[in-house]
């Protein structure tokens, strides 16, 4: 049998089939010939020799090179971990600026816009009050314009603002801010009578008190009483002078809607009204600012003596032949007069009917 | 990602398939044993790292992984002594016939016959690992196998001539 036919009866050779004759010669030759011995070998179980392939030595250092680039690999995901976490919390603080920034802008304008919009709302200002609260006092040397009284308002935020019952009615009711108020402000002093039905003396006992609360009196004089006080004072001073007169007195406060704020002075004055009294005290209705100078003039021309002046009061001496004259004259600027009190001329007195008679002023508001 | 911080387990797994990954990829890279060794040791880290699906065994992953790795070297094989070779010196002259006509194979026929004749796979892993069905796989693999016969027999014509 040649090598060639070896190739040829090698898978009838595998399969079993070859004669007993070709048997013998396929067995013959491959113990003799190395080439086709190698060859049956590698064909003749093909799977065997596969699996034969795969005992092959394996370095000994494969593991350690494993474990190695294990922790190599876990040491660069953490790395990746610590720094992506940087980056979340980097940008997490960038958002949550960029949110509170611009939350802030959007209320900051808001409350721009609603202040605008409150400005420009107010209403119109009754001005020919305003010049009427501007002739009461000495502290308004002119008529300003709106623009300019918001301007001193918002320069002199300290200044308090007071407000009666009569103002009251006329203020806006929107008022947005210390501006429109500014406008208001003025000195408003309170003003009482006290009326005494049977005791002279109430007045020295009245004294007494205020001296023993630590009120100096500015003026004590016919019948008037007049004296600075802080407003939380005044708050209690009504009462003590109730309890100093006791059931001889009332008191009528003809400035009853003042408002005093508590650490704030202002000035009060009561007037006495006795059964029998020898001074005149006029109320005399709001006037404006012409009609005031105007009729300070014919004061001065008329008084003797002006004992005490202030922004709403005055007290001097009239003649009593000028009284009546003085008084035609007052309400012939179309004011009215309320007066209390009266003069009370004794016959033996007859010859000093020409000496002055006290007059107190008190021009309400 | 799962991560195995033992060194036990990675033992333990490398005394179980180690072997024979190393071997399947040894014939896969053209007998370059440094090549095979990266491979192997990069590819056991991969698996390693990696969670495995419900139906996944670790070493059809492995595999999986280590055929990608071996897909992209294109090394001509060198036939030396073959002293990797733990087997006796008779086998070793069948053997290289064997080598010489595995090596010229296709890179698909190579790892179908290895999956089948070398790693001891059943058809249903190999359908796995290939993708393939089975149907496809038993076909492949009588096709691979009458390849290597016909180049072994060239192999042999071209020496007894």
């Amino acid at each position: 049998m040649e090598c060639s036919d070896i190739r040829n009866k090698l898978q009838v050779f595998l399969d079993d089939l070859l004669t007993e004759q070709e048997y013998k010669e396929f067995c013959e030759h491959i113990d003799s010939c190395q080439k086709c011995r190698d060859y049956v070998r590698s064909v003749g179980n093909l799977s065997n020799q596969l699996w034969k392939l795969g005992k092959v030595r394996v370095p000994d250092d494969i593991i350690p090179t494993i474990l190695f680039r294990l922790r190599e690999q876990k040491q660069r995901i953490e790395r990746i971990r610590f720094g992506l976490d940087a980056v979340i919390i980097i940008l997490l603080f960038i958002i949550l600026a960029i949110f509170f920034m611009s939350d802030y802008y959007r209320k900051n304008q808001i409350f721009l816009k609603s202040k605008k919009e409150s400005y420009n709302s107010m209403p119109q200002q009754d001005y020919s009050y305003t010049q009427d609260i501007v002739s009461k006092t000495d502290e308004w040397q002119e008529s300003r314009s709106f623009e300019e009284e918001m301007h001193i308002a918002e320069e002199d935020a300290d200044k308090e603002e007071i407000i009666s019952d009569e103002t009251k009615t006329t203020l806006p009711t929107f008022r947005p801010s210390d501006v429109v108020e500014k406008v208001y402000l003025r000195d408003i002093p309170f003003h009482w009578h006290l009326r005494y039905s049977q005791k002279r003396e109430g007045r020295l006992d009245l004294l007494d008190m205020l001296i023993a609360n630590n009120i100096i009196p500015i003026y004590q004089k016919y019948g008037i009483i007049v004296f600075n006080s802080s407003g939380r004072n005044i708050e209690g001073l009504v009462e003590k002078i109730l309890l100093t007169c006791e059931k001889d007195c009332s008191l009528v406060n003809f400035t009853g809607t003042v408002f005093t704020p508590p650490d704030k002075e202002r000035r009060v004055s009561i007037y006495f009204e006795y059964d029998k009294t020898n001074s005149l005290h006029w109320h005399i209705d709001p006037i404006i600012s012409n009609n005031k100078s105007y009729l300070l003039e014919i004061l001065e021309k008329i008084s003797v003596d002006i004992d005490y002046k202030s922004d709403e009061m005055i007290v001097l001496s009239v003649p009593n032949s000028e009284i009546k004259k003085l008084k035609a004259k007052i309400q012939a600027t179309g004011a009215s007069i309320l007066e209390y009190g009266h003069t009370e001329i004794k016959q033996e007195d007859a010859l000093l009917t020409s000496s002055p008679i006290t007059i107190s002023i008190y021009f309400t508001k | 990602m799962g991560y195995i911080d033992n060194e036990k387990m990675v033992k333990e797994l490398f005394n179980l398939y180690g072997h024979k990954v190393f071997a399947f990829i040894l014939y896969l890279v053209g007998l370059d044993q440094d090549w095979a060794y990266d491979i192997c040791a990069d590819s056991f880290v991969e698996a390693i790292g990696m969670n495995l699906s419900p139906n996944e065994s670790f070493l059809t992953k492995l595999i999986s992984i280590a055929i990608s790795k071996a897909r992209i070297t294109k090394i001509m094989p060198e036939f030396g002594g073959l002293d990797f070779l733990q087997v006796s010196e008779a086998d070793k002259g069948a053997l290289r016939i064997v080598l010489e006509a595995f090596c010229k194979l296709d890179f698909e026929t190579k790892v179908i016959l290895l999956l089948r004749d070398q790693m001891n796979l059943g058809y249903e892993k190999i359908s796995n690992i290939m993708h393939k069905s089975e149907v496809d796989v038993k076909t492949k693999l009588v096709q691979a196998r009458l390849l290597l016969r016909k180049e072994i027999e060239n192999i042999f014509n071209s020496k007894t001539r």
